[in-house]
């Protein structure tokens, strides 16, 4: 299921990370390959150090807690033993021998005997924590005590002095086990041991000895670590607490299973636990301590090695990111530098800053950048070169045909003695063949042109008399001069017309027409032929749609070529258009409306797009 | 979507090493005092000299006091009369009855000690306590008092109440009693060493039978006119002497000291015929017999200074025990011995 999951998250980091831009896949696999496993590591040694450390105490703190118990064990021995102290005198012996049917004052006297013994001998003998010592036998009670007591009266004799004489050997209670109460509630451990008559073998009585648990204090001082630890003493088999360094008095009860081990450490709730038996395996001596205070210094030094981790990372993704820029950097400006060459702006090369991969590969682009401008130049050049050619032979070629044409007419003319037609004759054609002539000047006034048409179309009358009538119509003479027009842009349409008319009919009317928008100047070359053949006329609008400058070969030549002049001067917006109307074909031409001033800047302009 | 579930992985992670108990180390425990295996039951046979005299009744207390508070079960048996030969069968009775322990007071070391010795091959613990076999024959010797010091304390009794000067015999139970000679033998060191003036007249024996002791006793008051002091180191002893001082009206002229239990002398101390008379508890000595008995069969070690509850501490030299000191019975604290 896991593993499904990893393997998903997984995919999609994949396709993720593919689609991302290389600065990104940069600071990423920085990020994947640096700082996850810095951190990761930085975590493991932490945590493998605290592990150790934990472990160490945790073998340090029952070894520790072990002295201590040991310490405690032989106090509670050496109290446990101290009633020995009174077999050494006969004479105690002797009156605790002595039953309690005497004589008031006898009594009395052995009272003082014995609590001046037990107090000289007990109390003041030893520096042992002893609140007192009580001794039980035969209804009496001797007590000898450093502090004032309450409890424990010779109402109790009876029972505490008997209820030991079964069980024989010592027993350890506390306080909640008897009415003894010592004035500041000080709490003990109250040790009864039997006492027997030695040398006749017979029970004499019980002896108390309660035991300030103050000395566990003592003995577990050099451990508790400035009171942060807490130190506890517990009957394993009430869990009652004998002692708690933490609180003063505590009837809490501890559950059986609460340590789930008898000698030894572990951790629970943030607190690292010793425990180990004490007092003969029925008390358990504990030590807790929270582990914050106990690795206070390492969890600073945690917290420090974050914040310089922190750092550092901010640091050196600061750092990474400089450096992915610097190499991304080149590249974005490579690609927004190819985007532009896909434009068609060829103009612009990049300047190389560095001698690394990405310098190099700048240097390359911008090597391949010259080479194809050079070589679209190149090209380019060529292509026009060649166009001027055509044109310039198109300019300059008058049909032989007409002119064979024309001197046929000329001859008939001559035969039949029309002198003046001749000479009219003659005079057209030679202006016809100056202004073919006039090389070198591509743009001519409008009426120059129309009056070009009209020379030919007034030659082709001579020769075709009442078959050919024409007609030209310009609104304002004034204009006429002072708009400029290509050269030969109406006799090959013209042409065509009187070509394919008389072809086909015996007379044809062609009527030339200059319209004028504010912008624009459309000549009309309107015939009543035959009109286009529909699948001639679509083949034709093709070419003419054509990009300028590819120029195909083919039949209507004269047509296209119009065309493509007009529109490699003026550009797309400017051209030929055919049409077939009810009588014949219209042709129009679209042309910019330009004046004679501007000549020179067309010719500039020319002349620019020609390098 | 997939970022928090990635965090929150890091954070089960993070959050599974909390709250829960962990343990860090167990430490073996140190096996709990050694608490010997109730599971088999011990047998241990207490052999006294004599079965029927105050001493060993005493003693036989102690060792039923032991039996109950130890829960071995202890045989008690012994020769009606101090005869070795008869004691030696009891032995090889128990030896045959293969009980674990075997702790006798012994009559004759010199015939003894064969048998005990025998009684060791067959893995028995050989015990010997009051009287001694020789040390090859046994394990330990428990033994009442410091012998030196009995003696030298039985001779500065005598001494003080005789004024360190004057003649005295000595009651003991046996020649063939190595702690009787023992004590006998640091007596006479003492006498040497510091009393000049006192003369040991002779050393009689009461062979541990009252008759004897009675007739000897009877004999050396007549035989030395001038006798100022008797010292008994046999318990027989000193009852048999009271009684002939009594008959022969010179309880007060013959100083009697000695090894006696107390009920035996209790109307000689309160009348003021004798003075004093020293013992220990043969009730603690059974005791003590069967406890270490019991200890040795529970594999503990005997010791120097350990302590044996309900008895104290015992001193321990070479392969002897020593009970304690002896106790000094007078008519004032008399009535408190129950032996």
């Amino acid at each position: 299921m896991i593993l499904q999951r990893i393997m998903w998250i997984n995919m999609i980091f994949k396709k993720k990370f593919r689609n991302l831009s290389l600065m990104h896949k940069l600071l990423l696999s920085y990020t994947l390959l640096t700082i996850i496993p810095v951190a990761l590591l930085g975590f493991f040694i932490y945590t493998a150090y605290i592990k150790a450390a934990e472990e160490q105490i945790g073998t340090l703190v029952p070894q520790m807690l072990e002295q201590a118990s040991q310490q405690i064990d032989r106090n509670v021995q050496d109290v446990t033993n101290m009633p020995e102290r009174l077999y050494q005198s006969q004479q105690m012996i002797e009156i605790l021998r002595q039953d309690s049917f005497q004589s008031h004052a006898e009594a009395m006297q052995q009272q003082y005997v014995m609590e001046r013994y037990l107090s000289s001998s007990f109390l003041h003998s030893s520096s042992s924590d002893l609140l007192g010592v009580f001794v039980f036998s035969k209804n009496r009670v001797f007590a000898a005590t450093a502090k004032s007591y309450s409890g424990f009266s010779k109402s109790e004799a009876a029972v505490y002095g008997q209820s030991l004489e079964l069980e024989k050997g010592s027993m350890i209670l506390l306080p909640q086990d008897t009415n003894l109460v010592f004035e500041n509630n000080a709490d003990y451990l109250l040790i009864g041991v039997p006492l027997q008559d030695r040398d006749n073998q017979a029970y004499l009585g019980t002896m108390f000895l309660a035991l300030d648990v103050a000395f566990v204090d003592r003995i577990t001082g050099t451990i508790k670590e400035h009171n942060a630890a807490r130190i506890m003493l517990l009957e394993k088999d009430s869990g009652r607490i004998a002692y708690d360094s933490k609180s003063e008095k505590s009837d809490q009860i501890v559950p059986e299973d609460f340590y789930p081990i008898e000698n030894g450490s572990f951790l629970q709730d943030g607190k690292l636990i010793g425990i180990t038996p004490a007092i003969q395996q029925d008390y358990a001596l504990i030590y807790e301590i929270p582990t914050e205070k106990l690795f206070a210094k390492q969890q600073q030094t945690r917290t420090i090695s974050i914040v310089l981790f922190l750092l550092f990372i901010i640091f050196s993704v600061c750092l990474y990111t400089l450096v992915a820029y610097n190499v991304s950097q080149p590249i974005k400006r490579l690609i927004a530098n190819m985007r532009s060459v896909q434009g068609g702006k060829f103009q612009q090369t990049l300047p190389v800053t560095k001698q690394d991969e990405v310098g190099r590969l700048t240097e390359s682009y911008n090597h391949m950048i010259i080479e194809i401008r050079d070589l679209i130049q190149k090209n380019y050049m060529i292509r026009l070169k060649q166009q001027e050619a055509e044109l310039y032979a198109l300019q300059t070629q008058i049909n032989p045909h007409f002119i064979f044409n024309t001197l046929e007419t000329i001859n008939y003319a001559v035969e039949a003695g029309e002198q003046e037609e001749v000479i009219n004759i003659i005079t057209t054609l030679g202006r016809m063949l100056r202004y073919s002539l006039d090389n070198g000047v591509k743009f001519v006034s409008l009426t120059e042109e129309i009056r070009h048409v009209e020379d030919f179309l007034s030659i082709q009358q001579f020769r075709f008399q009442d078959r050919l009538t024409w007609k030209t119509d310009y609104p304002d003479p004034g204009i006429s001069t002072d708009v400029q027009v290509p050269k030969f842009i109406l006799q090959p349409i013209v042409e065509n017309s009187i070509k394919y008319g008389l072809e086909t009919k015996t007379s044809i009317h062609i009527d030339i027409k200059i319209h004028q928008t504010p912008d624009m100047l459309i000549l009309t070359i309107k015939d009543d032929g035959p009109g286009f053949d529909p699948t001639v006329k679509t083949e034709l609008e093709e070419e003419l749609s054509l990009e300028p400058g590819i120029t195909s070969k083919s039949a209507h030549y004269g047509l296209s070529n119009v065309s493509n002049r007009i529109k490699m001067l003026y550009g797309n917006n400017y051209g030929v258009s055919l049409e077939n109307n009810q009588k014949g074909a219209t042709v129009r031409l679209y042309l910019p409306f330009r004046h004679v001033s501007e000549r020179g800047s067309l010719d500039a302009e020319f002349a620019n797009h020609d390098r | 979507m997939q970022k928090k579930s990635l965090v929150l992985l890091i954070l089960l992670i993070f959050v599974s090493a909390c709250n829960k108990k962990e343990i860090l180390y167990v430490q073996e425990t140190p096996p709990s005092e050694p608490y010997p295996e109730q599971t088999e039951q011990i047998d241990i046979a207490i052999v006294p000299k004599v079965m029927e005299i105050p001493y060993f009744q005493a003693v036989q207390q102690g060792v039923e006091e032991a039996a109950k508070s130890s829960g071995a079960t202890v045989h008690f048996k012994g020769p009606t009369t101090a005869d070795p030969s008869q004691q030696e069968e009891i032995i090889r009775t128990f030896i045959k009855e293969k009980v674990d322990v075997l702790a006798v007071s012994v009559i004759d070391p010199d015939r003894l000690s064969p048998v005990l010795a025998e009684a060791r091959r067959q893995g028995i613990t050989v015990l010997t306590w009051d009287a001694d076999a020789h040390p090859e024959a046994r394990d330990y010797f428990i033994n009442m008092v410091d012998a030196e010091m009995l003696g030298e304390h039985l001779l500065d009794s005598l001494a003080a109440q005789i004024g360190e000067e004057g003649e005295y015999i000595i009651l003991s139970g046996s020649q063939s009693s190595l702690n009787q000679e023992e004590w006998l033998h640091w007596i006479k060191q003492h006498n040497r060493a510091y009393y000049p003036n006192l003369i040991l007249q002779e050393v009689a024996y009461t062979n541990d039978n009252p008759v004897t002791a009675y007739q000897e006793s009877k004999r050396v008051v007549k035989a030395y006119p001038d006798l100022k002091g008797i010292i008994g180191i046999a318990s027989l002893g000193p009852p048999a002497a009271a009684a002939v001082l009594k008959e022969e009206n010179v309880s007060d002229d013959i100083v009697i000291v000695g090894l006696a239990s107390p009920r035996d002398m209790n109307e000689h101390l309160k009348k003021g015929d004798v003075k004093g008379i020293t013992l220990w508890s043969p009730k603690k000595l059974g005791f003590l017999t069967v406890m270490i008995a019991k200890l040795m069969q529970d594999g503990t070690e005997i010791e120097d200074g350990m302590f044996i509850e309900d008895v104290g501490r015992i001193q321990v030299k070479g392969e002897q025990i020593i009970m304690g000191e002896p106790i000094d019975f007078t008519a004032d604290n008399v009535d408190q011995y129950d032996f």
